[in-house]
């Protein structure tokens, strides 16, 4: 089966106005005005499949917002080909949207003043959604999303948590075959992040939306993502799995050696240079990096007992890399 | 006070600011003329060449809107956004807080803060309109008359400011989406005209109430000379710096009732 | 009529029960012009419509906020064409024989009209543009400019009711003398009052579409606003001006909005000329119709959406 979401080469330039001081520049740049251009996006590929749940990273300014700006069809693109669902989300807008669910972080759909089923309601006409399918629905992602108590509130009193699970839950009334979410957990707390990660992934479950989302936020990526691709300047720096990532770039462990007050760290440091161990010190504990490797675990053994015995560890840490710290390290 | 010595410093500010938004400014004052040019072309249409209505004819008609317009701009400069913003960014967002910690008075951090000096196109073009409309009349400008007409121009902005400063006190007590900006500053239609062709309540309400009408109708009746035809005693030139101060100092009493009551109830 | 009648009844009954089907591409060619489709297209913008009715009444203190800014905006002119006719019988200018009565029904019909078109949607497109909320609008399927309509067909009716009737009864107590109304003639200012109304919206929605391409703000909508009501006749009836600015506004659409309507309910005049007058002004609002089409294509390939 063909790839839900197909990119081939995907180009997108921006021209900035420059804007200069001074009363002569600003009338030049009434006839002539300057002009930088800026690729945004410069000739990616990639595929997502039916049923993925996909989660594009990158720095500020690395694509991300133009890229899912692309998909969505509110952007045209400067070149390559795209196609989501078979159809080209720009030109066929008015009936590609009918089939995808959008929401975006920063921005409530729902109606201010009005209860939350009543934008539901509202959503259900424009979308032309029959009253049976509706009702039906509003059930299922009322389980799903919890929405229960909040249906009849108003949405200026929900907390922002609140919100996204319902503006999640009502662009999903039209059962959308694409699910896009960017920024779905800016200011949200903990706690909401993960009820929001888990209602998505129960989704994702029950009826094989494929749900693409941007984020910031590695935790919730990590814990429900399929597949990852970074961006940076335009490029794919990585599309895979998030273990894939894990895998390629984090081949190594990170070891963590505590000591008490008064312990002689300077020593400890330096006899563990000797074991070919690169240690930088962190106040009262002792930083280091081992590939993951066979044996590893019988040569940290080794150094932890020498450690006890010469120089007073109080603990040790062997920690697995974050996906976090493998897209930082992938950076540099 | 030293609100008054950081004036210059504001000022400059503000000027700043107006030239990097050349196109707004430019924009505002384009839209003045066409207002201007629609209120000309009203009283164009309406009144036949030679009438004049209560002693006032044409011309002079065009003065008390350039003399309005002089008193609006001036007063606009200092408190047009103050008027329209006040709710919403220093109450309702909780700027006001922010000003309550500086070592200066709130009503004149207040003021300076938001001096727009895109209205200058309105005092300008109330100055060009009233030049006009006294080249028609032949009225003669001695330095005193200058004076005058200075002074009068000036009371009639600080009545205006008095009266925006007791409107926006009003969001102390009152909290609404909408500002009562439209309404009041719809008022200035209103006074565009001689006052004399309202019925009495309305001149009235106008005079004492809400002294717009008060502000600049009087005082330009009494400075062009017209006789007045609806018996209220002619306002002498000395007496408007006096009702300026009263009026001004009104509004200013009470937005420190609100604010008094704003602090000790807490945010 | 039977036909009539059964298409509304059609049309009432898909708005009382559940109407359109999910929709997919390609199902178009299954759906005939009432029902399916085209049903579900108008009970979406009915909806839009009824909400954006709902919305306002949440803030009753706005609307009665609002209401009283318009016959302070407009009391003057009554005022002043009064005074004016107690000194001395006709008004004046190149008004040869307008009578004072005709000039306060003008100015009556002018205002209602004024309150139920004076919408500010060149405003709120300006402010969705700009805080890039204009994006959740483009991810629906219903057209930008159809959902504003929507809104600004709902809201005028609201307005027509809280503004309009209310309006008119002050001008009914205040001036009732002065004011009237040939009531035969309402059956040829209704189809010029529908096409003002269209247009009112379409000229406001091309002052918004501006904010696509430049930074609109207030000033520059109020200024455009000014002329408008200048060469439309809201301000002053385009008969009154000097000939050889008329003859310039009557070859411009915006008379169509205040001018046109008010003339046809004040003036007697053949059918034949009511009929092009009504042709001309639809053609006008198709043109202005269709450069907005355009107007907006073109910045959705250009403009860039902000925010995040």
């Amino acid at each position: 089966m063909a790839p839900v979401i197909q990119a081939e080469t995907l180009r997108k330039t921006y021209r900035i106005r420059q804007q200069r001081p001074g009363l002569g520049h600003a009338l030049r740049a009434l006839v002539r005005p300057d002009w930088i251009e800026r690729a945004a996006l410069d000739g990616i590929s990639f595929n997502i499949e039916q049923g993925a749940i996909a989660g594009l990273m990158g720095a500020n300014g690395a694509g991300k917002s133009t890229l899912i700006k692309l998909l969505v069809g509110i952007m045209p693109r400067d070149g390559g080909t795209l196609t989501v669902a078979g159809l080209d989300p720009f030109r066929q807008r008015r009936h590609y949207v009918q089939r995808i669910g959008v929401v975006f972080g920063q921005r409530s759909n729902l109606l201010w003043d009005l209860s939350v089923v009543e934008s539901f309601e509202l959503h259900r006409a424009v979308f032309g959604v029959t009253r049976a399918d509706y009702e039906r629905r509003l059930a299922e992602l009322t389980e799903l999303f919890e929405l229960g108590e909040l249906l009849h509130q108003p949405a200026r009193t929900l907390s922002l948590g609140q919100t996204m699970r319902c503006a999640v839950a009502q662009v999903l009334l039209q059962q959308p075959d694409i699910l896009f979410l960017d920024e779905p957990t800016i200011g949200l707390d903990v706690v909401s992040v993960e009820r929001l990660g888990q209602a998505l992934k129960r989704l994702n479950a029950a009826f094989d939306t494929t749900i693409v989302i941007t984020s910031h936020d590695l935790a919730v990526i990590e814990d429900i993502c399929t597949q990852v691709i970074l961006l940076e300047d335009g490029r794919i720096l990585f599309d895979g799995t998030a273990h894939a990532a894990v895998e390629r770039y984090g081949r190594y462990r990170r070891l963590r050696f505590v000591f008490p007050p008064g312990a002689d760290i300077e020593a400890a440091a330096t006899f563990l240079q000797g074991r070919g161990v690169a240690v930088t010190i962190d106040g009262p504990e002792l930083c280091g990096v081992v590939d993951a490797e066979a044996g590893m675990v019988g040569i940290c053994a080794a150094l932890v007992d020498e450690m006890t015995r010469r120089h007073a560890l109080a603990e040790f840490f062997v920690e697995k890399p974050s996906l976090k710290e493998v897209i930082l390290h992938a950076y540099r | 006070m030293r609100a008054l010595a950081l004036l210059p410093v504001f000022l400059a500010l503000h000027l700043k600011v107006m030239l990097q938004y050349r196109a707004d400014f430019v924009m505002g004052a384009v839209g003045q003329v066409i207002y201007t040019l629609l209120s000309v072309a009203f009283i164009g249409a309406v009144m036949m060449p030679g009438a004049a209505l209560d002693g006032w004819r044409f011309w002079d008609v065009m003065f008390l809107l350039g003399f309005g317009d002089v008193a609006f701009g001036l007063s606009a400069v200092f408190f047009f956004r103050v008027f329209l913003s006040f709710e919403s960014a220093y109450i309702i967002q909780g700027r006001l807080d922010q000003l309550l910690l500086q070592p200066l008075a709130v009503l004149p951090a207040l003021i300076l803060r938001n001096i727009d000096l895109n209205h200058l196109a309105v005092v300008i073009k109330g100055v060009v309109v009233v030049a006009v409309a006294a080249h028609m009349l032949d009225l003669a400008w001695s330095a005193a008359r200058v004076a005058e007409f200075v002074l009068l121009a000036a009371s009639a902005a600080a009545i205006y400011g008095g009266l925006y400063i007791g409107f926006v006190s009003l969001g102390f007590w009152f909290r609404r989406r909408a500002s009562l900006a439209r309404p009041v500053l719809s008022l200035n239609y209103l006074t565009q005209y001689p006052l004399t062709i309202y019925p009495g309540p309305v001149q009235a309400l106008l005079t004492f109430v809400l002294p717009l009408g008060l502000a600049t109708f009087y005082p330009a009746q009494s400075f062009l000379g017209i006789a007045a035809t609806n018996g209220v005693a002619e306002v002498a030139p000395w007496m408007m710096p006096l009702l300026a101060l009263a009026v001004a100092a009104f509004g200013a009493g009470v937005f420190h009732l609100g604010l008094r009551r704003y602090v000790s109830s807490g945010t | 009529m039977p036909t009539v009648r059964a298409f509304f009844a059609k049309v009432g009954a898909g708005f009382a029960k559940e109407n359109a089907t999910t929709l997919e591409p390609g199902a178009s060619a299954r759906f005939n012009r009432i029902g399916g489709r085209s049903r579900q297209a108008l009970f979406a913008r009915y909806m839009v419509g009824r909400t954006a009715i709902k919305e306002t009444l949440c803030y009753p203190a706005d609307v009665v906020i609002e209401f009283v800014s318009y016959p302070l905006a407009f009391m003057g002119y009554f005022f002043f064409v009064l005074a004016m006719a107690a000194h001395g019988g006709a008004i004046g200018g190149d008004a040869a024989g307008a009578s004072v009565s005709a000039l306060i029904t003008y100015f009556s019909i002018a205002w209602m009209l004024r309150m139920i078109v004076d919408q500010g949607v060149d405003g709120d497109v300006a402010a969705e543009v700009q805080s890039g909320d204009v994006a959740l609008a483009l991810v629906r399927p219903l057209p930008l400019a159809g959902f504003f309509f929507a809104r600004f067909v709902g809201l005028g009716l609201a307005r027509l009711v809280y503004y309009g009737v209310p309006a008119w009864l002050l001008l009914m107590l205040l001036f009732g003398d002065e004011i009237r109304v040939e009531p035969a003639r309402l059956i040829w200012f209704l189809p010029y009052a529908v096409i003002a109304f269209r247009m009112a919206f379409e000229i406001q929605f091309a002052i918004g579409l501006v904010s696509f391409f430049t930074f609109v703000n207030q000033q520059v909508s109020w200024s455009f606003d000014m002329l408008v009501r200048l060469a439309s006749g809201l301000i002053v009836p385009l008969s009154l001006f000097p000939p050889v600015v008329a003859l310039w506004l009557e070859a411009l659409p915006f008379q169509y909005i205040y001018y046109r309507p008010i003339q046809v309910l004040l003036e007697p005049a053949t059918p034949s000329a009511l009929l092009s007058g009504l042709a001309i002004g639809a053609a006008w609002t198709l043109a202005l119709h269709l450069a907005n089409r355009g107007v907006l294509a073109l910045a959705l390939r250009r403009h860039v959406i902000y925010g995040s």
